[in-house]
Protein backbone atom coordinates (compact mmCIF):
# COMPACT_ATOMS: atom_id res chain seq x y z
CA UNK A 1 0.00 0.00 0.00
CA UNK A 2 2.57 2.18 1.12
CA UNK A 3 4.89 2.00 -1.88
CA UNK A 4 1.97 1.68 -4.10
CA UNK A 5 0.97 5.39 -3.13
CA UNK A 6 4.71 6.75 -2.88
CA UNK A 7 5.05 4.92 -6.92
CA UNK A 8 1.46 6.51 -8.15
CA UNK A 9 2.57 10.13 -6.39
CA UNK A 10 5.70 9.68 -8.24
CA UNK A 11 4.10 8.66 -11.99
CA UNK A 12 1.88 11.26 -11.05
CA UNK A 13 4.71 13.76 -10.37
CA UNK A 14 6.38 12.66 -13.53
CA UNK A 15 3.52 13.21 -15.74
CA UNK A 16 2.71 16.55 -14.97
CA UNK A 17 6.34 17.70 -15.61
CA UNK A 18 6.53 15.77 -19.11
CA UNK A 19 2.96 17.96 -20.15
CA UNK A 20 5.41 20.93 -19.10
CA UNK A 21 7.95 19.76 -20.71
CA UNK A 22 6.17 19.45 -23.98
CA UNK A 23 4.55 22.83 -22.99
CA UNK A 24 7.42 24.10 -22.52
CA UNK A 25 9.32 23.06 -26.08
CA UNK A 26 6.54 24.31 -28.05
CA UNK A 27 6.84 27.81 -26.56
CA UNK A 28 10.35 27.62 -27.78
CA UNK A 29 12.05 27.22 -24.79
CA UNK A 30 15.72 25.40 -24.93
CA UNK A 31 15.66 21.72 -24.85
CA UNK A 32 17.50 21.75 -21.74
CA UNK A 33 14.70 23.69 -20.02
CA UNK A 34 12.65 21.31 -21.22
CA UNK A 35 14.27 18.26 -19.98
CA UNK A 36 14.62 20.13 -16.66
CA UNK A 37 11.07 20.93 -16.30
CA UNK A 38 10.03 16.90 -16.30
CA UNK A 39 12.37 16.70 -12.85
CA UNK A 40 11.55 20.57 -11.57
CA UNK A 41 8.16 21.52 -13.27
CA UNK A 42 6.76 23.37 -10.24
CA UNK A 43 9.52 25.88 -10.77
CA UNK A 44 9.55 26.57 -13.93
CA UNK A 45 5.46 26.32 -14.62
CA UNK A 46 5.32 30.17 -14.94
CA UNK A 47 7.21 30.23 -17.93
CA UNK A 48 3.79 28.48 -19.83
CA UNK A 49 1.78 31.39 -18.96
CA UNK A 50 2.46 33.04 -22.18
CA UNK A 51 4.95 32.80 -24.89
CA UNK A 52 8.69 33.39 -24.52
CA UNK A 53 9.03 37.35 -23.65
CA UNK A 54 11.58 39.38 -26.34
CA UNK A 55 14.08 36.88 -27.12
CA UNK A 56 16.85 40.43 -26.80
CA UNK A 57 17.89 39.50 -30.77
CA UNK A 58 17.55 43.40 -31.82
CA UNK A 59 20.52 45.66 -33.00
CA UNK A 60 19.97 47.63 -29.66
CA UNK A 61 19.43 45.05 -26.98
CA UNK A 62 23.13 45.34 -25.21
CA UNK A 63 22.56 48.34 -24.80
CA UNK A 64 19.11 47.95 -23.57
CA UNK A 65 20.18 45.24 -21.13
CA UNK A 66 22.82 46.90 -19.99
CA UNK A 67 21.03 50.34 -19.18
CA UNK A 68 19.03 48.20 -16.67
CA UNK A 69 21.13 46.08 -15.27
CA UNK A 70 23.05 49.44 -14.54
CA UNK A 71 19.29 50.68 -13.08
CA UNK A 72 18.80 47.97 -11.13
CA UNK A 73 22.28 48.25 -9.58
CA UNK A 74 21.82 52.29 -8.62
CA UNK A 75 18.09 51.11 -6.99
CA UNK A 76 19.21 48.36 -4.97
CA UNK A 77 22.28 50.81 -3.86
CA UNK A 78 19.29 53.13 -3.04
CA UNK A 79 17.96 50.28 -1.06
CA UNK A 80 15.80 48.75 -3.38
CA UNK A 81 12.89 51.32 -2.96
CA UNK A 82 11.43 53.77 -5.08
CA UNK A 83 11.48 51.77 -8.81
CA UNK A 84 8.04 50.19 -9.16
CA UNK A 85 8.93 46.91 -10.33
CA UNK A 86 6.09 45.99 -12.81
CA UNK A 87 6.59 49.11 -14.59
CA UNK A 88 9.67 49.01 -15.24
CA UNK A 89 9.14 45.04 -16.45
CA UNK A 90 6.45 45.87 -18.74
CA UNK A 91 9.35 49.21 -20.01
CA UNK A 92 12.40 46.73 -20.51
CA UNK A 93 9.69 44.41 -22.71
CA UNK A 94 8.37 47.03 -24.60
CA UNK A 95 11.95 48.33 -25.65
CA UNK A 96 13.26 44.69 -26.20
CA UNK A 97 10.32 44.24 -28.58
CA UNK A 98 10.23 47.62 -30.10
CA UNK A 99 13.85 46.82 -31.11
CA UNK A 100 12.90 42.90 -32.12
CA UNK A 101 11.20 45.24 -34.98
CA UNK A 102 13.41 47.20 -35.61
CA UNK A 103 15.61 44.05 -36.54
CA UNK A 104 12.66 42.80 -38.71
CA UNK A 105 12.65 46.14 -40.56
CA UNK A 106 16.79 46.08 -41.08
CA UNK A 107 16.13 42.33 -42.36
CA UNK A 108 13.85 43.41 -44.71
CA UNK A 109 15.22 46.38 -46.06
CA UNK A 110 18.85 44.19 -46.42
CA UNK A 111 16.38 41.75 -48.17
CA UNK A 112 18.03 40.95 -52.02
CA UNK A 113 15.32 40.51 -53.52
CA UNK A 114 13.99 43.77 -52.47
CA UNK A 115 16.75 45.58 -53.66
CA UNK A 116 16.36 44.04 -57.20
CA UNK A 117 12.81 44.63 -57.60
CA UNK A 118 13.92 48.17 -56.54
CA UNK A 119 16.58 47.86 -59.06
CA UNK A 120 14.49 46.59 -61.34
CA UNK A 121 11.43 48.81 -61.48
CA UNK A 122 13.56 51.91 -61.46
CA UNK A 123 11.76 53.17 -64.09
CA UNK A 124 8.48 53.34 -64.28
CA UNK A 125 5.79 54.10 -62.01
CA UNK A 126 5.68 51.07 -59.80
CA UNK A 127 9.19 51.62 -59.32
CA UNK A 128 8.71 55.13 -57.87
CA UNK A 129 5.75 53.59 -55.47
CA UNK A 130 8.48 50.84 -54.52
CA UNK A 131 11.01 53.62 -53.62
CA UNK A 132 8.70 55.41 -51.53
CA UNK A 133 7.43 52.57 -49.94
CA UNK A 134 11.00 51.66 -48.92
CA UNK A 135 11.63 55.57 -48.18
CA UNK A 136 8.87 55.49 -45.58
CA UNK A 137 10.18 52.10 -44.12
CA UNK A 138 13.39 53.47 -43.93
CA UNK A 139 11.84 56.81 -42.00
CA UNK A 140 9.88 54.81 -39.79
CA UNK A 141 13.02 52.69 -39.26
CA UNK A 142 14.61 55.92 -38.02
CA UNK A 143 11.89 57.21 -36.06
CA UNK A 144 11.66 54.28 -34.13
CA UNK A 145 15.43 54.15 -33.22
CA UNK A 146 15.17 57.75 -32.44
CA UNK A 147 12.37 57.06 -29.71
CA UNK A 148 14.20 53.96 -28.54
CA UNK A 149 17.33 56.06 -27.99
CA UNK A 150 15.56 59.00 -26.07
CA UNK A 151 13.56 56.12 -23.72
CA UNK A 152 17.14 54.50 -23.53
CA UNK A 153 18.89 58.12 -22.32
CA UNK A 154 15.31 58.86 -19.84
CA UNK A 155 16.31 55.34 -18.07
CA UNK A 156 20.02 56.79 -17.57
CA UNK A 157 18.08 60.11 -16.19
CA UNK A 158 16.19 57.91 -13.92
CA UNK A 159 19.47 56.88 -12.23
CA UNK A 160 20.18 60.38 -11.44
CA UNK A 161 16.53 60.73 -10.07
CA UNK A 162 16.89 57.98 -8.09
CA UNK A 163 20.19 58.96 -6.42
CA UNK A 164 18.13 62.69 -5.89
CA UNK A 165 15.85 60.62 -4.37
CA UNK A 166 18.25 59.00 -1.81
CA UNK A 167 18.58 62.76 -0.82
CA UNK A 168 15.26 64.54 -0.87
CA UNK A 169 13.05 61.24 -0.09
CA UNK A 170 10.58 62.26 -2.83
CA UNK A 171 9.71 59.06 -5.25
CA UNK A 172 6.84 60.85 -7.16
CA UNK A 173 9.14 62.19 -10.01
CA UNK A 174 11.24 58.57 -10.61
CA UNK A 175 7.61 57.04 -11.12
CA UNK A 176 6.00 59.60 -13.28
CA UNK A 177 9.14 59.51 -15.12
CA UNK A 178 9.03 55.77 -15.79
CA UNK A 179 5.41 56.50 -16.62
CA UNK A 180 5.93 58.81 -19.46
CA UNK A 181 8.67 57.16 -20.91
CA UNK A 182 6.34 53.44 -20.92
CA UNK A 183 3.83 55.84 -22.51
CA UNK A 184 6.23 56.72 -24.80
CA UNK A 185 7.48 53.39 -25.49
CA UNK A 186 3.43 52.36 -25.94
CA UNK A 187 3.06 54.86 -28.68
CA UNK A 188 5.91 53.15 -31.00
CA UNK A 189 3.48 50.38 -30.81
CA UNK A 190 0.84 51.98 -32.99
CA UNK A 191 1.37 52.56 -37.21
CA UNK A 192 -0.61 55.95 -36.22
CA UNK A 193 2.29 56.99 -33.99
CA UNK A 194 4.49 57.26 -37.18
CA UNK A 195 3.98 59.86 -40.01
CA UNK A 196 3.52 57.61 -42.58
CA UNK B 1 31.83 31.70 -17.86
CA UNK B 2 28.25 32.31 -17.82
CA UNK B 3 27.62 29.99 -14.25
CA UNK B 4 31.13 31.85 -12.69
CA UNK B 5 28.87 34.97 -13.26
CA UNK B 6 25.89 33.71 -11.68
CA UNK B 7 27.83 32.04 -9.38
CA UNK B 8 29.53 35.26 -8.44
CA UNK B 9 26.34 37.01 -8.33
CA UNK B 10 24.95 34.47 -6.01
CA UNK B 11 27.34 34.70 -3.04
CA UNK B 12 27.73 38.72 -3.51
CA UNK B 13 24.08 40.10 -3.54
CA UNK B 14 21.56 37.27 -4.92
CA UNK B 15 18.22 39.76 -4.74
CA UNK B 16 20.56 41.83 -7.18
CA UNK B 17 21.20 39.29 -10.08
CA UNK B 18 17.14 38.41 -9.47
CA UNK B 19 15.83 41.57 -9.49
CA UNK B 20 15.26 42.04 -13.17
CA UNK B 21 12.15 43.85 -13.81
CA UNK B 22 11.25 41.04 -16.53
CA UNK B 23 10.82 38.24 -14.03
CA UNK B 24 9.45 35.81 -16.10
CA UNK B 25 12.15 36.63 -18.80
CA UNK B 26 14.79 36.34 -15.42
CA UNK B 27 13.41 33.20 -14.71
CA UNK B 28 13.49 32.12 -18.54
CA UNK B 29 17.32 33.14 -18.49
CA UNK B 30 18.74 32.45 -15.40
CA UNK B 31 16.76 29.29 -14.62
CA UNK B 32 19.13 26.82 -16.28
CA UNK B 33 22.51 28.22 -14.96
CA UNK B 34 20.58 28.10 -11.31
CA UNK B 35 19.71 24.37 -11.62
CA UNK B 36 23.10 23.49 -12.79
CA UNK B 37 24.80 25.22 -10.31
CA UNK B 38 22.72 23.41 -7.88
CA UNK B 39 23.22 19.98 -9.20
CA UNK B 40 26.58 20.53 -9.19
CA UNK B 41 27.24 22.28 -6.13
CA UNK B 42 24.96 19.70 -4.57
CA UNK B 43 26.61 16.59 -6.37
CA UNK B 44 30.45 17.61 -4.69
CA UNK B 45 29.15 17.86 -1.19
CA UNK B 46 27.43 14.34 -1.89
CA UNK B 47 30.56 13.14 -3.22
CA UNK B 48 31.96 14.44 0.17
CA UNK B 49 29.35 13.24 2.24
CA UNK B 50 29.30 9.98 0.38
CA UNK B 51 33.16 9.22 0.96
CA UNK B 52 32.77 8.57 4.98
CA UNK B 53 31.19 4.92 3.46
CA UNK B 54 33.21 4.99 -0.09
CA UNK B 55 32.08 2.60 -2.86
CA UNK B 56 28.77 3.28 -4.48
CA UNK B 57 27.21 5.48 -1.40
CA UNK B 58 29.36 7.74 -3.14
CA UNK B 59 27.30 8.21 -6.43
CA UNK B 60 23.90 7.67 -4.54
CA UNK B 61 24.97 10.49 -2.49
CA UNK B 62 25.77 12.44 -4.96
CA UNK B 63 22.75 12.49 -6.81
CA UNK B 64 20.63 12.07 -3.99
CA UNK B 65 22.40 15.69 -2.39
CA UNK B 66 21.10 17.67 -5.64
CA UNK B 67 17.47 16.05 -5.25
CA UNK B 68 17.73 17.56 -1.14
CA UNK B 69 18.06 20.68 -2.33
CA UNK B 70 15.37 21.10 -4.74
CA UNK B 71 12.98 18.93 -3.32
CA UNK B 72 11.90 20.89 -0.57
CA UNK B 73 12.16 24.30 -2.73
CA UNK B 74 9.60 22.40 -4.86
CA UNK B 75 7.42 21.31 -2.34
CA UNK B 76 7.20 24.59 -0.56
CA UNK B 77 7.10 26.69 -3.35
CA UNK B 78 2.69 26.94 -3.15
CA UNK B 79 3.30 27.41 0.78
CA UNK B 80 5.50 30.20 -0.28
CA UNK B 81 3.24 32.32 -2.27
CA UNK B 82 0.37 31.39 0.25
CA UNK B 83 2.53 33.08 3.54
CA UNK B 84 3.36 35.89 1.03
CA UNK B 85 -0.16 36.72 0.40
CA UNK B 86 -1.36 36.21 3.72
CA UNK B 87 1.18 38.82 4.63
CA UNK B 88 -0.23 41.42 2.11
CA UNK B 89 2.40 40.81 -0.47
CA UNK B 90 1.31 40.65 -3.97
CA UNK B 91 4.65 38.64 -5.40
CA UNK B 92 4.34 36.69 -9.08
CA UNK B 93 5.12 33.12 -9.14
CA UNK B 94 7.77 33.67 -11.37
CA UNK B 95 9.36 35.96 -8.71
CA UNK B 96 8.58 32.90 -5.92
CA UNK B 97 10.56 30.59 -8.12
CA UNK B 98 13.11 32.12 -9.23
CA UNK B 99 13.81 33.46 -5.47
CA UNK B 100 13.74 29.89 -4.42
CA UNK B 101 15.92 28.53 -7.71
CA UNK B 102 18.46 31.25 -5.88
CA UNK B 103 18.14 30.35 -2.70
CA UNK B 104 18.64 26.92 -3.64
CA UNK B 105 22.10 27.90 -5.93
CA UNK B 106 23.19 29.81 -3.23
CA UNK B 107 22.84 26.98 -0.60
CA UNK B 108 24.50 24.20 -3.23
CA UNK B 109 27.56 26.36 -3.52
CA UNK B 110 28.25 26.82 0.44
CA UNK B 111 27.47 23.43 1.11
CA UNK B 112 30.41 22.73 -1.63
CA UNK B 113 32.48 25.15 -0.15
CA UNK B 114 32.17 23.21 2.94
CA UNK B 115 32.89 20.08 1.45
CA UNK B 116 36.73 20.54 2.22
CA UNK B 117 35.61 21.51 5.57
CA UNK B 118 33.62 18.05 6.50
CA UNK B 119 35.92 15.64 4.54
CA UNK B 120 39.10 16.77 6.61
CA UNK B 121 36.80 15.62 9.46
CA UNK B 122 35.57 12.59 8.07
CA UNK B 123 39.40 11.74 7.02
CA UNK B 124 40.14 11.27 10.80
CA UNK B 125 37.19 8.47 11.11
CA UNK B 126 34.86 9.78 13.20
CA UNK B 127 31.52 7.80 14.70
CA UNK B 128 28.86 7.11 12.78
CA UNK B 129 26.82 9.77 14.31
CA UNK B 130 29.31 12.32 14.92
CA UNK B 131 29.17 12.34 10.94
CA UNK B 132 25.55 11.96 10.46
CA UNK B 133 25.61 15.55 12.87
CA UNK B 134 28.29 16.82 11.24
CA UNK B 135 26.50 16.69 7.93
CA UNK B 136 23.28 17.87 9.39
CA UNK B 137 25.47 20.96 10.64
CA UNK B 138 26.99 21.71 7.42
CA UNK B 139 23.36 21.53 5.73
CA UNK B 140 22.00 23.71 8.03
CA UNK B 141 24.85 26.21 8.24
CA UNK B 142 24.42 26.78 4.26
CA UNK B 143 20.58 26.44 4.24
CA UNK B 144 20.07 29.27 6.42
CA UNK B 145 21.82 32.01 3.87
CA UNK B 146 19.60 30.11 1.12
CA UNK B 147 16.91 30.42 2.91
CA UNK B 148 17.24 34.02 3.73
CA UNK B 149 17.82 34.87 0.24
CA UNK B 150 14.83 33.62 -0.55
CA UNK B 151 12.88 35.66 1.85
CA UNK B 152 14.75 38.53 1.30
CA UNK B 153 14.31 37.94 -2.65
CA UNK B 154 10.43 37.73 -1.69
CA UNK B 155 9.47 40.32 0.63
CA UNK B 156 11.04 43.82 -0.61
CA UNK B 157 12.41 46.06 2.39
CA UNK B 158 10.33 48.03 4.44
CA UNK B 159 11.25 51.68 3.41
CA UNK B 160 9.35 52.72 6.15
CA UNK B 161 6.16 53.86 4.74
CA UNK B 162 4.25 50.71 6.30
CA UNK B 163 1.85 50.72 8.96
CA UNK B 164 2.75 48.95 11.58
CA UNK B 165 0.44 45.76 11.18
CA UNK B 166 1.21 45.47 7.74
CA UNK B 167 5.32 45.63 9.15
CA UNK B 168 4.00 42.48 11.64
CA UNK B 169 2.55 40.54 8.58
CA UNK B 170 5.53 41.09 6.59
CA UNK B 171 7.66 39.59 9.51
CA UNK B 172 5.28 36.87 10.21
CA UNK B 173 5.46 36.04 6.56
CA UNK B 174 9.44 36.12 6.18
CA UNK B 175 9.54 33.62 9.54
CA UNK B 176 6.65 31.61 8.05
CA UNK B 177 8.77 31.17 4.70
CA UNK B 178 11.74 30.20 6.73
CA UNK B 179 9.85 27.76 8.88
CA UNK B 180 8.12 25.82 6.25
CA UNK B 181 11.14 25.90 3.98
CA UNK B 182 13.74 24.60 7.08
CA UNK B 183 11.01 22.23 8.18
CA UNK B 184 10.28 20.73 4.41
CA UNK B 185 13.98 20.39 3.96
CA UNK B 186 15.13 18.62 6.66
CA UNK B 187 11.95 15.94 6.13
CA UNK B 188 13.52 15.86 2.89
CA UNK B 189 17.05 14.47 3.96
CA UNK B 190 15.18 12.27 6.31
CA UNK B 191 12.94 10.53 2.98
CA UNK B 192 16.52 10.74 1.00
CA UNK B 193 18.36 9.00 3.18
CA UNK B 194 20.98 7.30 3.98
CA UNK B 195 23.75 10.23 3.07
CA UNK B 196 26.41 8.68 5.43
CA UNK B 197 25.89 5.11 5.54
CA UNK B 198 26.94 3.55 8.60
CA UNK B 199 30.22 1.24 7.87
CA UNK B 200 28.43 -1.90 8.80
CA UNK B 201 25.11 -1.62 6.81
CA UNK B 202 24.38 -3.11 3.41
CA UNK B 203 24.71 0.17 1.23
CA UNK B 204 20.55 1.00 -0.15
CA UNK B 205 19.83 3.89 -2.42
CA UNK B 206 16.53 4.83 0.16
CA UNK B 207 15.92 3.60 3.18
CA UNK B 208 12.61 1.90 4.68
CA UNK B 209 9.98 4.83 5.69
CA UNK B 210 9.91 5.07 9.42
CA UNK B 211 9.47 8.27 11.68
CA UNK B 212 10.63 11.30 10.99
CA UNK B 213 13.80 13.30 10.97
CA UNK B 214 13.45 15.51 14.61
CA UNK B 215 13.39 11.64 15.84
CA UNK B 216 16.16 10.11 14.15
CA UNK B 217 18.05 13.62 15.58
CA UNK B 218 17.48 13.36 18.87
CA UNK B 219 17.97 10.06 19.09
CA UNK B 220 21.58 10.14 16.59
CA UNK B 221 22.20 12.71 19.62
CA UNK B 222 21.96 10.70 22.30
CA UNK B 223 24.25 8.23 20.68
CA UNK B 224 26.69 10.58 19.57
CA UNK B 225 27.10 10.93 23.57
CA UNK B 226 27.04 6.80 23.80
CA UNK B 227 23.19 6.51 25.14
CA UNK B 228 21.60 4.27 22.31
CA UNK B 229 18.23 4.19 23.46
CA UNK B 230 15.84 5.62 21.54
CA UNK B 231 16.21 3.91 17.74
CA UNK B 232 12.96 1.59 18.24
CA UNK B 233 11.75 3.34 14.79
CA UNK B 234 8.01 2.62 14.44
CA UNK B 235 6.53 3.57 10.85
CA UNK B 236 4.25 6.69 11.21
CA UNK B 237 2.55 9.03 9.38
CA UNK B 238 0.33 8.98 5.73
CA UNK B 239 2.83 6.91 3.78
CA UNK B 240 3.55 4.39 6.31
CA UNK B 241 0.38 3.24 7.04
CA UNK B 242 -0.08 -0.18 6.25
CA UNK B 243 -3.27 -1.43 4.48
CA UNK B 244 -5.54 -3.67 7.23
Amino acid sequence: MRGELAVALGLAYLVIGAGVAMGLSRRGHPPGMAVSAVAVWPLLAPLLQAAPGPTGSGPMAERIRACFVALAASAAEAGGAGLPRAEMAGLMTSLYRADERLAMVDRLLENDGLSQLEAAGAGGDRGAELRRSLETLRTARSHAAGEIEAVLAGVLQLRVQLGIQALAGDRQPVRERLQEMTARVHALEEVTSFTL
Amino acid sequence: MELLTIATGLLRDPVALIDGPDERGTLARLAPSLLAITVLGAAVFGVVVGSYRGGVQVVYAAIKMPALLLLPVVVSLPAVRALLQAGGLQVSYSRVALACLAGAARTAILTAALGPVVWLYYSITPDYHASVLVMALALGLAGLPGMATVSRAVIPADDGSSVAGRSRLRWLSAVGILLVMGLTGAQSGWLLRPFVARPTAEIAFLRPIEEDVFSSLAATSRSARGDYRGWEAEAEGLLSKEAP
